[in-house]
């Protein structure tokens, strides 16, 4: 999870198009002390959001990914915890499939075949 | 103890003396054989309501009446350590079903959120689906007082149209059944038999049944269309293990209730004849609960006694 800040940080950060350095955040939040927006972009880095690299004396950093991107795997991994402790904390959800286990890919392949082999004996048994 | 003070203590106490008694009756007979019995999900619903469904029918059915029929207003009573504490047990399944509920409740809000924005299809006469952008094969009703059906933008775009009006026909089913409520039911069921490794079992038996059902009605007769659903299922769990994860979350499916559901789609079972019997069930408590007029005087002795236990 991401706080305001750190959200708003990162909206700076995707509408650049390049790598900035904590100066150049602190433009755009002339209120903040210097040393709040170098924490908030180290949490940030720490957190998997941002990348950094140093330049010169002083890091500069910028997202991992688009705001698509990140967006896309944050509900993904959401929803994946949230099936994958749907047991312990039982949403109000009917699943397609249960999605917790073991994966046993030489057993859908098996039952894949079953399922052509049906499609095809229902054609042939079409007029 | 005033009257009214006296009165809830002991529907409370005998709510929790017949909870507890009707919830070891029902651990003692699944792990007696009801566990390998193959039942329908009505069936095992009503087992897993059997304990407080049975618990408040005593309460209310036959307690109350003997108690407000016998017992003489106004009288100070107090009550003894026994009452108290079934009295207390009773509170205390309360209290954890409403918190299974919150949390059931509080994860579904979680998950709708993190679905993020939903593009609506319609699938199937009346019936839409809202199209999401998760990595993940979901496809599932999710909520009970308004339930949307959610599917994947990727199960959509890995299955035909045809796999994919029948992944909707299963979830329209469990919408059909209620499915959803009755899951709230059984997560909220104010009985000891949630304490018990019996409610889990339980629960994930009625799970089981009831997608076995829903496939079975979103179906039909209709060969094409179980093969059509069962190529759909096999696909989803073919998403599911393949798709990218970090670690800690990792998930994947249950192959082996695919495999079973893949299994029955191809060569149907006939169908189970046997009809849940709801309606002797409510007739026999009737009778019950008019059969035991004549016994009100020995149910009142016998709160009694319990009231006085170990003053």
């Amino acid at each position: 999870m991401l706080g305001p800040l750190e959200t708003k940080v990162l909206e700076l950060l995707w509408s650049k198009e390049r790598a900035v350095a904590v100066r150049h955040v602190q433009a755009a939040f002339p209120d903040l002390a210097y040393t709040t927006l170098m924490t908030t972009l180290d949490r940030l880095y720490r957190k998997g959001v941002l990348m950094r690299r140093r330049r010169g004396r002083a890091f500069v950093y910028e997202p991992r990914c688009s705001r698509e991107q990140m967006l896309n795997e944050r509900a993904s991994s959401q929803i994946a915890e949230l099936l994958a402790a749907s047991r312990a904390r039982s949403a109000i959800l009917s699943t397609l499939v249960a999605c917790v286990g073991r994966k046993d890919a030489a057993l859908l392949d098996e039952l894949d075949a079953l399922v052509q082999a049906e499609r095809a004996r229902l054609k042939a048994a079409q007029p | 103890m005033s009257y009214t003070v006296t009165l809830s203590l002991v529907l409370a106490a005998l709510y929790g003396l017949a909870s507890l008694l009707l919830s070891l009756l029902v651990a003692g007979g699944w792990r007696a054989g009801l566990a390998r019995r193959r039942s329908t999900s009505p069936e095992l619903l009503a087992l897993r309501l059997l304990p407080s469904a049975g618990a408040a029918f005593v309460t209310l059915g036959i307690v109350l009446p003997a108690f407000l029929s016998r017992e003489p207003h106004g009288e100070a009573e107090r009550a003894g350590p026994l009452l108290v504490a079934l009295a207390l047990l009773a509170l205390g399944a309360v209290a954890h079903g409403t918190v299974r509920g919150w949390r059931a409740w509080a994860a579904t809000r979680a998950l709708l959120r993190g679905c993020g924005p939903a593009h609506r299809l319609s699938v199937l006469p009346g019936g839409t689906v809202d199209l999401v952008d998760v990595a993940e094969p979901l496809a599932a009703v999710v909520g009970a007082w308004r339930p949307r059906v959610l599917a994947a933008r990727c199960l959509r775009a890995a299955c035909s149209d045809e796999e994919f009006r029948e992944i909707i026909a299963h979830e329209a089913a469990h919408l059909a059944a209620h499915d959803n409520w009755k899951l709230l039911l059984v997560l909220m069921t104010p009985d000891a038999l949630a304490w018990t490794p019996t409610d889990a079992a339980l629960a994930q038996r009625w799970r089981a049944a009831a997608e076995l059902e829903a496939d079975a009605r979103a179906s039909g007769s209709d060969p094409s269309k179980r093969v059509a659903l069962a190529a759909a299922l096999i696909k989803a769990a073919r998403l599911s293990s393949s798709a990218p994860r970090s670690g800690a979350l990792a998930m994947q499916v249950v192959v082996d209730d695919v495999q079973g559901r893949v299994r029955r789609l191809l060569a149907p079972a006939p169908a189970a004849a046997r009809r849940f019997p709801l309606k002797a069930l409510i007739g026999c408590a009737l009778m019950i609960a008019v059969l035991a007029v004549p016994l009100y005087g020995r149910v009142q002795e016998l709160v009694e006694s319990l009231v006085a236990w170990g003053r």
